[in-house]
């Protein structure tokens, strides 16, 4: 099957196909009958998440930043890596949304007939947000253990740093295990553009700090994305632009939570020198093994819990809650 | 004589060689011509499809490939070499079957039935039906290590990175994402996720065949082979050891290819084509072990 694009930009991902119909699948009633539904294998809404989280201990990795620096590649870069084998010490035990992640990985393989490389924009306001990736230790010791990815458009994200309103809608960054904030280093490397894209990640997490979605309990991490491209040639001195960056940021936000890490990563790079995935490896045990074990949604939040909502039931019914004694 | 009634599946992808193998394996139960593992003490219904194919496989012939309409189920009744005896059901299933859970999410519920009834299965995998994950960004690397290794050699100019030569464009569209087009080892994984989700058996007893091993060009163990050729498969099955008991067999149940068909019919014993090799690498033409492992003989007391 080829159906052509034609433009130059990656077309938008879109929500995904609409949930099963038996109708649809099978012609009359008795094929029906013989016929079972199996789960799409899409990126996950709130509600199709629940039974994972219900189950077991799920981290949740929310990968937030500015439209084009890096987020769905970074997802998908985590599933390249494993398909080449083990990774950071960690087995693929699994997941749900093999679709969703085949998906994101198209565009970066040569069967899509792509001259470079790419990645579809993730679509604004989608429901399925949720990527999930089952790992376990390589000495399979211990359980395997369950991460719940979230990715969301960079308008999204946008919306959220300029209004403190819809920064308390977006669905679960209070419930976020690790927060983690893409920044293009590309965009850092030219003089037009660098005091906008340093302005932008600053003010996102200045955002959600002030809409208490995240605090003193939450784990960060500043990611300067695409950093394969910079290490190319640093005319515009963005490696010491960075790191005054960093020691802005560090004096603004350290105290306010838990941890702020700083990391330079190249998720798929195109520069000789630079493996797939550089510098994810170092970061990702800390994603799958530290948990955030902060109250911000306990008894005592400004907020109400409504069983009703989805997001609340996502997090009144997380483990978490039973282990803070909730 | 306690007999009891197990089933097991014969699953994989189109061209894996689930009908070749199921023709061998009958061959050598039916034949008697060594000793085997597994021993046929009697068939069961109508077995009219077993013989043809097998009829086509001992005269070195081409076996089609199964089509959904064509789907049979075969039933007989084995002995193991401890004696225990059990009347065994192996659907001869369309690699299409398969191939529809991936692209469509739908599976038959007599499928489904069966996983849930099975003590365990075969997962045959062929060698040359292996599709890879291939990033642009890996052929762009051999790309310029090529240009950068003719430079080396004289042959023209060195080249800086980014003046390597990319992929030109085939056409001037990308294709769109299809279920199809996704890598083997993710194909395989949503299979054995949907076989754990359907089968409340654990552990499930899994032989994962490397068919045609003859042609997998290698002298690695047939574990190793899946790990460097399918990572993401070797790695989930060893992640959920609890879920899968699994063993690895590199299995040729032809003994070569159809284009020396005239050599294989010289042998006066059509199973002596058969080669079978394990992860201790032990060589044997005992086709019936795969078999024996999926349906749990070796915890027959259990």
């Amino acid at each position: 099957m080829s159906t052509g694009n034609t433009t130059g930009a990656a077309p938008p991902l879109d929500e995904g196909p609409k949930d099963v119909d038996s109708s649809a699948i099978v012609g009359d009633n008795e094929q029906r009958a013989r016929t079972l539904e199996l789960p799409l294998g899409e990126a996950l809404t709130i509600a199709e998440s629940l039974p994972i989280t219900l189950a077991r201990r799920t981290q949740l990795i929310v990968v937030a930043g500015a439209v084009g620096s890096g987020k769905t590649t970074l997802i998908a870069s985590l599933f390249h890596l494993f398909q080449r084998g083990p990774f950071a010490g960690y087995l693929f035990a699994g997941s749900d949304t093999l679709i969703g992640f085949d998906r994101r990985c198209h565009l970066a393989r040569i069967a899509s007939g792509a001259a470079t490389a790419d990645t579809e924009r993730t679509k604004r306001g989608v429901d399925r947000q949720f990527l999930h990736l089952r790992v376990r230790k390589e000495d399979c010791e211990t359980p395997p253990r369950d991460l719940l990815i979230s990715d969301l458009s960079g308008e999204d994200y946008r919306d959220a740093k300029d209004s403190i309103d819809e920064c308390r809608r977006l669905p679960l960054l209070r419930r976020a295990d690790h927060f983690l904030v893409l920044v293009d280093s590309v965009q850092l490397a030219q003089l037009d553009s660098r005091q906008r894209a340093k302005n932008e990640a600053a003010m996102l997490l200045r955002s959600c700090i002030d809409a208490e979605q995240l605090g003193i309990h939450s784990m960060v991490d500043l990611l300067c994305t695409k950093w394969d491209l910079v290490e190319q040639g640093d005319e515009a001195g963005t490696v010491a632009f960075v790191e005054d960056f960093q020691r802005y940021m560090s004096e603004q936000y350290v105290p306010k939570l838990n941890r702020l890490r700083f990391s330079r990563i190249a998720a798929r790079p195109t520069t000789p020198g630079f493996a797939l995935g550089y510098g994810l490896a170092e970061l990702f045990p800390a994603w799958v093994e530290e948990v955030d074990l902060g109250p911000t949604v306990l008894a005592g939040a400004e907020t109400p819990i409504d069983l009703t909502s989805e997001f609340d039931r996502f997090v009144f019914c997380h483990p978490r809650c039973d282990e803070v004694g909730r | 004589m306690n007999e009891v009634s197990r089933s097991a599946f014969l699953i994989g992808l189109p061209g894996a060689g689930k009908t070749t193998f199921l023709a061998a394996f009958y061959h050598v139960l039916e034949s008697a011509d060594f000793a085997s593992a597994l021993k046929l003490e009697r068939l069961h219904g109508d077995h009219k499809h077993l013989d043809e194919i097998r009829g086509l496989w001992a005269d070195a012939q081409p076996l089609d490939r199964t089509k959904v309409p064509d789907e049979r189920t075969v039933s007989m009744l084995i002995r193991d070499g401890s004696g225990f005896v059990a009347e065994v059901v192996l659907p001869d299933l369309s690699g299409e079957s398969c191939e529809l859970q991936w692209t469509d999410r739908t599976m038959s519920t007599e499928l489904s039935d069966l996983l849930k009834q099975s003590a365990g299965g075969l997962l045959l995998i062929h060698p040359g039906t292996v599709a890879e994950e291939t990033l642009i960004q890996d052929v762009d690397g051999i790309v310029q290590r090529l240009a950068a290794n003719r430079a080396f050699a004289g042959e023209v100019q060195p080249l800086a990175p980014c003046e390597a030569p990319t992929l030109e464009p085939i056409g001037e569209t990308t294709d769109e994402w299809s279920p199809e087009k996704s890598p083997t080892a993710v194909k395989l994984v949503e299979l054995l996720q949907f076989l754990a989700r359907v089968s409340p058996r654990r552990p499930i007893a899994l032989s994962v065949v490397v068919s045609a091993w003859d042609r997998a060009g290698t002298t690695s163990l047939p574990s190793q082979w899946i790990a460097e050729r399918l990572p993401l498969l070797s790695q989930y099955l060893a992640a959920n050891m609890e879920v899968f008991s699994t063993r690895c067999y590199g299995v040729s149940a032809q003994g070569g290819d159809l284009s020396e068909a005239p050599v294989l019919r010289k042998m006066s014993q059509p199973a002596e084509r058969i080669r079978v090799v394990d992860d201790l690498l032990h060589e044997t033409h005992d086709i019936t072990l795969p078999v024996r492992w999926a349906l749990g003989f070796e915890h027959a007391h259990d």
